[in-house]
């Protein structure tokens, strides 16, 4: 659960941001920018792990955010989950589209932390098992992974952007585990 | 807050969660039942309980987890690059975004109808002389 300062400042937040929209329906163009700023990072990071590929995360944030911009009118409540609700759905409506088999994060040139080239290959490999391990869970579950795991998301911030239950949530990230485990687990364990 | 870590189809699952057979890529494949080590690694993984319980129930897929949590804390620090921002800015449509109520998102997108007395009396006029036209047409039929 989410301390009262946490939900206070989740208050605070919103009110900046409907100022902030209030700035930008008034035609005040440029503010928008700072919406963008504030929450691109983990919506890149969800869109990135959905995917896999970093070609195609910053093409759903894009369209993401030209859909938030053309219907911020509508907002109604908290646009970090009207904006995440823009992306995630996106994503869905790809990998239902494309099929996609392999996800791949050959194009990230993020810095490793690793000392040696042993362990850098070691990372390698299972940068790549990982992606395509995650890349046969079906979407609901890898959405679920993906938001508990990589973006670090607790189960009641899960429930209240994806409008589910805390308990669905759980049960959908240990079936992930259990899949990742069962086809991980010969080479890693 | 504790799991009911042994949830299952059909094993009382509280959650709401619907299973379907063979539902989901991962439902055509055998996962394994939870056990009790299984149990321990999730609770850990969830921040109930330390790392050493978990070791002491399954040490193998602790030190799995172990790397599997590595790499997926590396990706959570992984930015959106800086070029995408202004790439989205130069995207946006020209104007200000329009004020209407259409969905995104799945919005609601119920729309008001509004008719005055004199048009819904027009509209009763036109669709009762219509259902004269067309009973005398079947008729003559």
């Amino acid at each position: 659960m989410s301390s009262p300062a946490q939900q206070q400042a989740a208050v605070d937040q919103a009110a900046i941001d409907q100022e902030i929209i209030g700035r930008v329906l008034a035609g005040e163009r440029e503010a928008f920018s700072t919406l963008i700023r504030r929450y691109s990072d983990p919506l890149y990071r969800h869109a990135l792990g959905m995917t896999g590929s970093p070609d195609v995360a910053e093409d759903i944030l894009q369209s993401s955010f030209i859909k938030a911009y053309e219907h911020l009118s509508e907002v109604r409540g908290r646009f970090d989950a009207w904006v995440f609700r823009i992306v995630a759905n996106a994503c869905k409506d790809w990998l239902k589209n494309i099929r996609r088999t392999h996800l791949s994060y050959d194009e990230d040139d993020q810095a490793s932390g690793y000392a040696t080239p042993d362990e850098e290959l070691d990372r390698s490999e299972l940068r790549s098992d990982l992606d395509r391990a995650l890349a046969q869970l079906a979407p609901s579950l890898r959405e679920a992974f993906i938001m508990k795991h990589v973006e670090g998301r607790s189960y009641e911030e899960m429930a209240d952007l994806l409008g589910t239950t805390v308990g669905a949530l759980k049960m959908r990230v240990h079936r992930a585990r259990e899949a990742l485990q069962g086809l991980l687990e010969e080479k890693y364990a | 807050m504790l799991d009911d870590l042994n949830s299952r189809p059909g094993n009382g699952e509280a959650s709401g969660e619907q299973w379907v057979p063979g539902g989901d890529r991962t439902g055509d494949r055998e996962v394994p039942l939870s056990t009790k080590a299984q149990a321990a690694v999730h609770r850990w993984l969830d921040g109930e309980t330390p790392e050493d319980e978990a070791v002491l129930a399954d040490t193998k897929h602790v030190e799995m987890w172990r790397r599997v949590n590595a790499e997926t804390s590396r990706r959570r620090q992984v930015m959106t690059p800086a070029y995408v921002e202004t790439r989205i800015m130069q995207s946006l449509p020209a104007g200000v975004p329009r004020v209407d109520d259409t969905t995104v998102a799945g919005t609601s997108t119920d729309r008001e109808l509004k008719l005055s007395p004199v048009v819904a009396a027009a509209a009763a006029v036109g669709l009762l002389a219509l259902g004269a036209v067309l009973g005398a047409i079947f008729a003559a039929l």
